[in-house]
């Protein structure tokens, strides 16, 4: 898989900006890295028991109470409970930069954060069109984290799909996923038009934010 | 009837899946499976009846998840009726029949990659395996589907140090023959058997036709019985549900063959019913168990993998020792790591195949530092490491908390270091160096050094030591005292390894100490010691001249096959960076500060110090280059990497331009701050950027690391009289801590304290509401607050 480096850029704060030589050099040395990580997993499961409200989701019999994630899956009659993760491999690879080369210590980290996102793109991509799919239409997916669905959430998904026995992803006690470079997300299935587009607007930091996704 | 016997004696089968059955029976999603022990033990007993029926020798209780974290005050009686249920099912199945207490991950990612530490992790599995084993309804533990290694020791040493129950132990691989967190079969396999397992192996992960590989491998490399229960088949989608799909026929078909080729211990994990089991005993019935061979490896391991000494000679990095060493000694002493941390690294790209760590410095405590270093460097390296140390006490608490099985220096022929050295090398497995010197000194004769390696051999075998295990130090003393030191240790060697039959190592560069260019003495030494026998050699690997007998060596012997490394040792250059730089000699070491041109900043400082004084160099040239870097952040000119990449040459100049500053030249620093990443987050990309920024303007740091609990952070404060914290929170629920440890900060009295804090989940408002004095949206930010706290006293 070809490393989007123009959103690994765009973790590093570069915006639509140029990087200069050396940043491109790392950007090389670490794609070139990336390509040997061979821990790279995803796990999912599609629930048909669905019931949303304009405050809440159930899912599989969970309740989250979020009104973003249920604008999301309005109209939805089926989620897909999405996990993934680079592997610790991953996180082993930037604690051996952190100790001996800070600049490529940030731009693996960014590397990174891009390579786990597409893994979730190609996976949608995939997903579309299968037959798990039965011809519905996806909607961006969602995650803990964004707008009101708290990251306290991510048990939850984690349990839904079996993450931690499948592809061993865990949760510390202050919710963060580990190995580090993970992804959890809910993507509704509907017969009808699915919300989808720009992550970002959606977000209450959309003004400020040095990190926002350029669209188009 | 003794479970261990009939290991020895017969092919064993295990039960099948739990879960399924479970699931079968209306288990809800979500729903703790222990808790039917306590709600619904007619249940569980009915499977384990079935398990029996269908042939299964062994059942495992109903206590997979049983963690002290998930069950809270039920844990005990869940597992103790879970273990009672099995128990009632195997007494009416009869004789032969036997009960597994079953213990599966913690549900937590052990520390460096999580937020767990180890002994956190053993006391999770201590409570699951006393309140399992009180009553004696067990007839051993069973350790399965584990995907990292360190966890496993947890599990192990949790059982062996509670019960005196046979322990099995089971890891789960890929498809990559690898676990989750990355280890090989080979440091499984040294892992387990070093730590005294009574019999390893695979499960879940694979079906049975996946896991062929794997069980060919564990066949090949293991000394101990080799349990397998793969999956019934890779799970597969199918009308709308998940479901293995593997048949009992052809489940019993693989696991007849595992039976032939030597496994003897034989189950079922997900998807598996009494079906296959019946369908496996009787695919089974009348296949003579293989016996089960010494392999004869000596193996030391990480947490990735397993480096077998006597196949071809091993390079051990010395580099990390203190001895004769000033700049490393100080980085100790000032509890600073990250100079050994940078020589692992480099070692470990010179091609060392093993490190020795050694922090033996008069004024130091080992016993928390040795520890706290291991644990360090096997967060940076996956190479397996060689603890040296003089003190049994900071062996035993590094070899604890290391993740594999360590090489250990040393014992000597004295009675009191075997003593109290091979205790721990049994507990903890792993090699052992034994020295050739004794209460009498070091003996003048190759003779005089092999009554001492066989008394050390002969000992070692008192306390359950293999002979494999055993790695001789024949002694190189310098050829400055006495010229025949040298053929006097070779023929030691020589002798040791015919009549002894034990690996053999030595520290090469003792040979020629007090001589000019020792390289070269050493280089020819360690020729004549490898065609002498020398297994292991410690030396410096980043010394060409040693590296280069090394490879040559193997190619003459035939050891490196066609000199395959060899030529591609030659062939592979190390790419410089220098290969982006253009007129390198005449750029400024201001324009290579500017342009974050790392490699040539030490050659640039020392032309600068030869025209302006070192305090000027600093005044007048990498403050203002830095401040022009910071600017050209702020305004979005320059990015992240390139403001790091500028700090970093900044550090590499200020590493010469340190030794030439003396005293007289003022406060070498102009305040000290603590830096922190609060407990709970392990974010810290952002705080160590801050960290090198604030080092480049001349202030101290501190930094305390991450995950770092509040009391750390509030007696640091105090003891050092520190004026300024800096903490870092990068998550909604860190924050909380955050808020917290700057409620502790307060409370403890510490006026004149100032609180910063930093993060991307923060703001200017979150921050004051905290309770922090500042907030800094990035790393120019703070230390534009340690300027004005401590050099202009505004604040």
């Amino acid at each position: 898989m070809q490393l989007d480096r123009a959103q690994a850029l765009r973790y590093l704060g570069y915006g639509a900006a140029a990087p200069d030589a050396r940043t491109d050099a790392l950007l090389d040395e670490c794609e070139r890295e990336l390509k040997t990580l061979s821990t790279a997993r995803t796990v999912h499961r599609v629930y048909s028991d669905v019931y949303i409200t304009e405050e809440s989701s159930t899912i599989g019999g969970v309740i989250f109470r979020s009104r973003d994630l249920a604008g999301t899956l309005a109209g939805c009659s089926r989620a897909v409970i999405l996990c993934a993760t680079l592997g610790s491999q991953a996180d082993r690879m930037r604690l051996r930069c952190g100790q001996t080369d800070l600049s490529k210590a940030a731009v693996m980290d960014a590397a990174q954060s891009a390579c786990i996102e597409q893994i979730c793109d190609r996976f949608c991509e995939r997903f579309r069109g299968s037959d798990e799919a039965d011809g519905l239409s996806l909607t961006a997916r969602y995650s803990p984290g964004y707008g009101d669905f708290l990251i306290t959430d991510q048990p939850k998904l984690l349990a839904l799909a079996d993450a931690t026995r499948r592809i061993g992803l865990t949760c510390s006690d202050s919710y963060m996923l580990l190995p580090q470079k993970s992804v959890t997300a809910v993507i509704g299935l509907t017969a009808g038009e699915p919300r989808c587009g720009d992550r970002c607007s959606a977000c209450e930091n959309y003004a400020t934010c040095r990190y926002r996704r350029q669209i188009g | 009837m003794n479970l261990r016997q009939v290991l020895r004696e017969e092919i064993l089968f295990f039960d099948g899946a739990m879960g399924t059955m479970l699931q079968q029976a209306g288990l809800a999603m979500g729903e703790l499976p222990e808790i039917w022990n306590l709600d619904r033990p007619d249940v569980i007993r009915r499977i384990h009846e079935r398990y029996f029926a269908a042939g299964s020798r062994i059942v495992t209780a109903n206590t997979f998840g049983a963690h002290a974290p998930k069950l809270g005050e039920r844990l005990a009686p869940a597992v103790q009726a879970g273990v009672s249920i099995a128990r009632e099912a195997a007494n009416a199945a009869g004789e032969g029949h036997f009960v597994a207490l079953d213990i599966g991950p913690c549900g937590k990612l052990l520390e460096p990659l999580g937020t767990t530490s180890f002994e956190e992790a053993y006391e999770i599995f201590a409570q699951t395996v006393r309140a399992g084993t009180a009553d004696g309804l067990c007839d051993l533990v069973l350790i399965e589907t584990m995907g990292d290694l360190y966890e496993m020791k947890a599990a192990v040493l949790s059982v062996k140090e509670n019960c005196d129950l046979p322990v099995f132990c089971t890891m789960t691989f890929d498809e990559n023959r690898k676990t989750l967190t990355g280890a090989d079969i080979s440091a499984a396999v040294a892992l387990l058997e070093g730590l005294g397992a009574d019999c390893i192996g695979i499960n879940c992960g694979l079906g049975p036709r996946q896991a062929q590989g794997i069980v060919e491998e564990l066949c090949t490399l293991a000394s101990v019985p080799i349990l397998v229960q793969p999956n019934a088949g890779m799970p597969v989608f199918r009308d709308g549900k998940t479901v293995y799909d593997v048949t009992p026929e052809e489940f019993a078909a693989c696991l007849a063959s595992f039976a032939r080729r030597g496994v003897r211990a034989l189950g079922g994990c997900c998807g598996t019913t009494p079906a296959h089991i019946a369908a496996a005993v009787d695919a089974c019935r009348g296949i003579a168990p293989v016996p089960v061979s010494e392999k004869g490896r000596t193996v030391v391991s990480s947490y990735a993998r397993g480096v077998v000494i006597g196949e071809r000679p091993v390079v051990i990095g010395e580099r990390i020792n203190p001895t004769g060493k000033k700049k490393l000694r100080q980085a100790l002493l000032e509890n600073d790591l990250s100079l050994p941390l940078r020589e692992a690294a480099a070692q470990q790209d010179c091609g060392a195949d093993l490190l020795d760590v050694n922090v033996g410095v008069p004024g130091l405590d080992e016993r928390t530092l040795l520890p706290r270093i291991v644990r360090e460097l096997q967060s940076v390296t996956d190479l397996p490491l060689q603890i040296d140390s003089a003190d049994a006490d900071a062996l035993g608490a590094a070899m604890r908390i290391y993740n594999g099985c360590p090489m250990v220096n040393s014992v000597n022929g004295k009675r009191e270091t075997m003593e109290a050295v091979f205790p721990l090398v049994k507990k903890y497995g792993g090699a052992v160096v034994g020295l050739c010197l004794d209460e009498n000194g070091i003996p003048d004769t190759p003779e005089g050094r092999l009554r001492v390696a066989r008394r050390i051999v002969e000992t070692a075998q008192e306390y359950g030591i293999a002979r494999k295990n055993i790695v001789i130090d024949a002694l190189t003393l310098t050829v400055s005292a006495d010229q025949r030191e040298a053929f006097r240790t070779l023929d030691a060697l020589s002798l040791i390894k015919r009549e002894l039959g034990v690996k053999t190592i030595l520290g090469v560069s003792n040979v020629s100490f007090g001589l000019p260019r020792r390289d070269a003495v050493n280089a020819t030494f360690l020729t004549l010691a490898l065609r002498a026998g020398l297994d292991a050699c410690i030396i410096n690997p980043c010394a060409e001249q040693l590296m280069s007998a090394w490879r040559t060596y193997r190619v003459l012997s035939g050891s490196d096959e066609n000199a395959v490394e060899y030529i591609s040792a030659c062939a592979g250059e190390r790419q410089p960076e220098a290969v982006l730089a253009q007129s390198s000699d005449l750029t400024s070491l201001y324009e290579i500060v500017v342009r974050g041109m790392r490699e040539l900043a030490v050659d640039a400082a020392k032309r600068a110090l030869a025209e302006k004084s070192p305090l000027e160099v600093v005044e007048t040239i990498l403050i203002p280059a830095l401040d022009a870097v910071g600017q050209g952040y702020e305004s979005g000119k320059l990015f992240l990497p390139q403001l790091i990449m500028s700090a970093e040459t900044v550090q590499k100049a200020f590493g010469v331009i340190k030794e030439h500053l003396t005293a007289q030249d003022g406060e070498a620093s102009h305040g000290r701050v603590i830096l922190a990443t609060v407990k709970g987050d392990i974010h810290d990309i952002g705080k160590n950027i801050v960290k090198v920024l604030l080092e480049n303007y001349g202030f101290t740091v501190l930094d305390l690391g991450r995950d770092v609990p509040i009391e750390t952070i509030v007696e640091t404060a105090k003891r050092e009289r520190i004026r300024m914290v800096g903490l870092s929170a990068l998550m909604t629920t860190t924050v909380e801590s955050m808020r917290q440890t700057i409620q502790a900060l307060h409370e403890a009295g510490l006026t004149g304290c100032c609180i910063v804090a930093g993060g991307a989940v923060l703001t200017r408002e979150y921050a004051a509401r905290i309770g922090a004095d500042f907030y800094a949206g990035d790393a120019m930010e703070t230390v534009r607050i340690a300027k004005r706290l401590f050099e202009e006293g505004t604040l």
